[in-house]
């Protein structure tokens, strides 16, 4: 925090005469701190992948559809699964028909599964160690160095996604969710960062995340249209607060304890949840690009990748058992003391914001985020509309 | 102090034109042709129309050929128009569409006076309830005997031809909604003594097209019929009922609409490259935010119209927001919003709407802001380029002009431009710090803008200025007066108008500029419903 006051500051100098002082502060003439509001638009899973999927051992995993074909090895035992479950046997294939989806730990896959294992990838360090070994919270696991070079990221949850066909860029989930991020208010994440001095380089600021709850436009070429406004949700559980930092123009979050939010992905809807979630993004006057990740509970993911993705298991190309028996062995965080199981698993994501004012509803504070106008190089000058 | 008072009353009646001489008062002078014509209905007149008989539940997809503007005013070409087969095709079309859902058995039971003895059979006492009680309605006058006798007959052969009531009621409806007499609003005369006047009935269809943009309610046609309309008192009181209407907005609106030329709207478009704000919902909402505080202004507040130029009021919605680069809070759709008092957003020329409309896809234009200020706000006439104007110097990619003012400049070195140039690019140079999307900019290209200009004599160094100059121009209430005048009578206007034109001024003035006033001054006036015949008729 530089020498000066941020708008809640200034809120309570105004409100209260005691603060007389402040108010002289701002009249002699000292930068009134500023407000930055970004709304996500793009959401991809980080990791390495190529384009014939060097990174996964044995090729892209078998779906569930595969899997029970192995499970049920003639024709006549698949017939009769079939048969006896309604044409859901592909699901419904545990010990008594109980569904995989949602109890993975009665089947054992008898396919290969590959974990994605390559070098690169984006994200944060987690853990704090560079080499990812144990820690009193953390469990071993290889890390990985960012494309910039950075060493020591934490990315798990790449190894257990990364080789599932959907996951992967351009799969179904990929794609679909970003067209739902564009589309449904319920996947809608904003951003407003308070108390910046200098947007470049600035040692504290505050940083609220939460779910916003208006609509995104996108122009003639589908690009998002910066300066629009967010209402920011009043569901205290889907609003989370931290400090960070800017670092030339780089975003840096302190760890937010816990991050939920609501998700609707291939039209089921669902809940995010992070454990010591962080965002690193570079802030240009438009928006936002970059990375945000924590821990991941294994059992909450779980729920929302068995309604997300198990429902869909052919078109995802997913087979939930081998998922799941994968999230277990990868798991990095939050270490149960009593068994030393870890419960969690670190994740990245890649991700792209615009420019937005947040408001927030009457019983809150009644700050702005500003959302200046994008700037087109040889067109003329567009930019700082905030006089309006 | 009794006598400023009384020389400030007698000052407010020469305003208003009324000498007072010797206890008398010179009488309202007279417009000058009044003879008869026809007016083609437009699309909005239509929809407004059946509407007001049929509800808004049925679907209007009605978009009728576009009528060419003429002296400024779509209302003056609507007299002029001639039907053609292709532009009769929409109009039978939308007949039959709104004629099948009339009949539809889901609105029949409400929409029609009475239920046919059998389904499957013709029923003329039904169809002749239905049929006259419409037919009064779209032509405005009760139809002759003759006349529901031959639609009557339509419904029966079509219900015998079909075993269907319905299906015949359905083709004489269609064939109502298509006779000249509801598509062409006709103005037939009466004489009485040796004057020649127009019928009451003609007078409710000219009241209610200046004031509803819609043909009469059956108040307004049951006063014509009783003669209610013959005494000036009746006529007023009709005059205030209207004027009180909701349907008020409508008819406000499709003048201002008019007058300021949104049907340009309709083929604006943007380079997504340098605009990507300027969205096809902005372009839409751009001209609504318009329409709204206009209407809001002078319907709702009833302000003084000059202080729409200046008014920070006005109305956002979410998408809107970016291009003004504020905070909109969309719990509903549109929501008021007033521009704070340093903003350089202050009146109707700071819209969006004035500042996209008239300028290029990719950058500003002070040519046309300033001739479209002109124009449309000043009525003065501003002629167009010389067909062998050589544009290359100020298209090159070269070109080593920053900004608008540095090209616009280049026209003044060159005699041919510099006319027109004069008069219209200072004006136009003070809304520089408006993009070619209406965006704010305090730069151009890295050149900082100077928003300086003068407009008549009067020298502003900003856009508040030039808002406040145009606000304090003569001119500028004496346009409106001239361009309602003209579209209220669907004809250009002459000099043979002048006397009355100016009686109205003083009555605008004497108001308080006040619009319901003007519309009361026109549509009270007995020159408004004068007629005259010339030899060629």
């Amino acid at each position: 925090m530089k020498n000066s006051l941020n708008l809640s500051d200034v809120t309570r100098a105004v409100c209260l005469p005691a603060l007389v002082g402040g108010v002289l502060l701002l009249a002699s003439g000292v930068a009134q701190a500023e407000t930055i509001g970004l709304v996500l638009t793009t959401w991809h899973n980080s990791g390495t992948f190529t384009d014939d999927a060097k990174e996964c051992a044995h090729g892209i995993n078998p779906d569930a559809r595969e899997n029970f074909r192995a499970q049920f090895k003639t024709k006549e035992e698949q017939d009769e699964a079939m048969r006896k479950y309604a044409s859901a046997g592909y699901v419904l294939r545990g010990p008594n028909g109980e569904s995989v989806n949602y109890s993975p730990w009665l089947v054992k896959d008898t396919l290969p599964w590959s974990d994605a294992d390559a070098k690169v990838s984006k994200g944060l360090n987690l853990s704090g160690t560079l080499d990812g070994h144990a820690t009193a919270n953390t469990c071993t696991h290889k890390t990985f160095v960012s494309p910039e070079g950075e060493q020591g990221i934490d990315n798990q949850m790449y190894r257990s996604m990364g080789c599932i066909r959907g996951m992967r860029p351009g799969g179904t989930l990929d794609t679909f969710y970003l067209g739902e991020i564009a589309s449904k208010t319920i996947n809608r994440w904003v951003v407003e960062i308070t108390g910046v001095d200098d947007a470049a380089n600035d040692d504290h600021v505050e940083v609220t995340l939460a779910q916003g709850q208006d609509k995104l436009v996108q122009d003639s070429t589908g690009k998002f249209v910066p300066g629009l406004t967010q209402r920011m949700t009043t569901n205290k559980d889907y609003i989370a607060h931290t400090t960070g930092r800017i670092v030339d123009h780089v975003l840096i979050t302190d760890a937010f304890p816990v991050v939920r939010m609501p998700t609707e992905q291939l039209d089921e809807p669902a809940e995010w949840e992070f454990k010591d979630f962080r965002l690193k993004v570079k802030l240009t006057d438009t928006g936002a690009t970059g990375v945000l990740g924590g821990y991941q509970d294994i059992q909450k993911f779980y729920r929302l990748f068995a309604k997300v993705v198990g429902q869909h298991h052919v078109s995802m190309g997913a087979s939930p058992p081998s998922a799941y028996e994968s999230l277990l062995r990868n798991a990095d965080g939050f270490k149960d003391p009593a068994t030393g199981q870890c419960t969690a698993l670190s994740s990245a994501y890649d991700v792209d914001f615009v420019r937005a004012f947040i408001v927030r509803e009457p019983d809150e504070k009644n700050h702005i985020a500003a959302a200046p106008q994008p700037s087109v190089k040889g067109a003329p000058n567009t930019r700082l509309a905030l006089k309006n | 102090m009794k006598k400023p008072v009384l020389w400030g009353a007698a000052f407010a009646l020469l305003l208003a034109g009324v000498a007072p001489l010797a206890g008398k008062t010179v009488p309202e002078p007279k417009l000058g042709d009044v003879s008869p014509m026809m007016r083609l209905i437009t699309s909005e007149q239509y929809v407004n129309t059946l509407q007001s008989i049929f509800g808004a539940g049925l679907e209007y997809r009605v978009q009728f050929a576009p009528i060419q503007r003429v002296d400024g005013l779509l209302a003056v070409g609507a007299t002029s128009t001639v039907m053609t087969s292709g532009a009769f095709d929409q109009f039978d079309s939308a007949a039959r569409s709104i004629a099948a859902q009339v009949v539809d058995a889901r609105r029949r039971d409400f929409l029609l006076p009475c239920k046919p003895a059998k389904q499957n059979a013709a029923d003329d006492t039904c169809a002749g309830a239905f049929l006259g009680g419409t037919g009064r309605l779209l032509f405005r006058r009760s139809l002759t005997s003759d006349e529901l006798g031959a639609y009557v007959h339509i419904a029966h052969d079509s219900a015998e031809a079909a075993h269907d009531f319905y299906t015949g009621l359905s083709n004489a409806l269609t064939s109502l909604l298509v006779a000249p007499e509801f598509l062409y609003a006709t103005q037939p005369i009466t004489k009485a003594g040796n004057e020649l006047k127009l019928t009451s009935y003609a007078k409710a269809t000219r009241a209610s097209l200046l004031l509803w943009n819609a043909y009469p309610d059956e108040d307004l046609l049951a006063a014509a019929e009783s003669g209610a309309l013959n005494t000036s008192a009746d006529l007023a009181r009709q005059v205030d009922r209207m004027l009180n209407s909701p349907k008020l907005e409508q008819g406000v609106r499709n003048f201002f609409d008019d007058m300021l030329v949104f049907e340009d709207f309709d083929t604006l478009s943007k380079d997504g490259t340098f605009y990507p704000a300027f969205t096809t919902k902005v372009r839409v909402d751009a001209k609504e935010q318009t329409l709204r505080t206009i209407i809001d202004h002078v319907v709702s507040q009833n302000r003084d119209y000059r202080d729409l130029f200046t008014t920070r009021k006005t109305f956002l919605t979410l998408d809107l927001g970016s291009i003004y680069g504020v905070p909109v809070r969309t719990d509903t759709a549109w929501t008021p919003y007033e521009f704070p008092p340093d903003s350089p957003r202050a009146g109707i020329l700071t819209h969006a709407s004035f500042l996209a409309l008239h300028s290029h896809p990719a950058r500003s234009s002070a040519t046309r802001r300033g001739k479209a200020l002109r124009e449309l706000f000043l009525c003065q006439k501003v002629p167009p380029p010389p067909p062998n104007v050589n544009f290359g110097a100020l298209e090159d990619p070269k070109s080593p002009f920053h900004t608008t003012r540095e090209r616009v400049n280049f026209h003044l070195q060159n005699p041919v431009c510099a006319g027109c140039h004069r008069i219209m690019d200072p004006i136009g140079l003070a809304l520089e710090n408006f993009d070619g999307a209406g965006q704010y900019r305090t730069t151009e290209q890295g050149a900082a803008i100077d928003a300086s200009g003068t407009l008549d004599g009067a020298s502003f160094k900003d856009v508040a200025g030039l808002s406040k100059a145009l606000h304090d121009h003569p001119q500028l209430p004496r346009c409106l007066v001239r361009r309602m005048t003209s579209y209220a009578l669907g004809r250009t206007l002459n000099k043979d108008d002048d006397g009355w034109l100016q009686y109205a001024d003083g009555q605008f003035s004497t108001s308080g500029y006040r619009v319901k006033d003007l519309l009361r001054t026109i549509a009270t006036s007995p020159s408004f419903y004068a007629a005259s015949v010339k030899a060629d008729q």
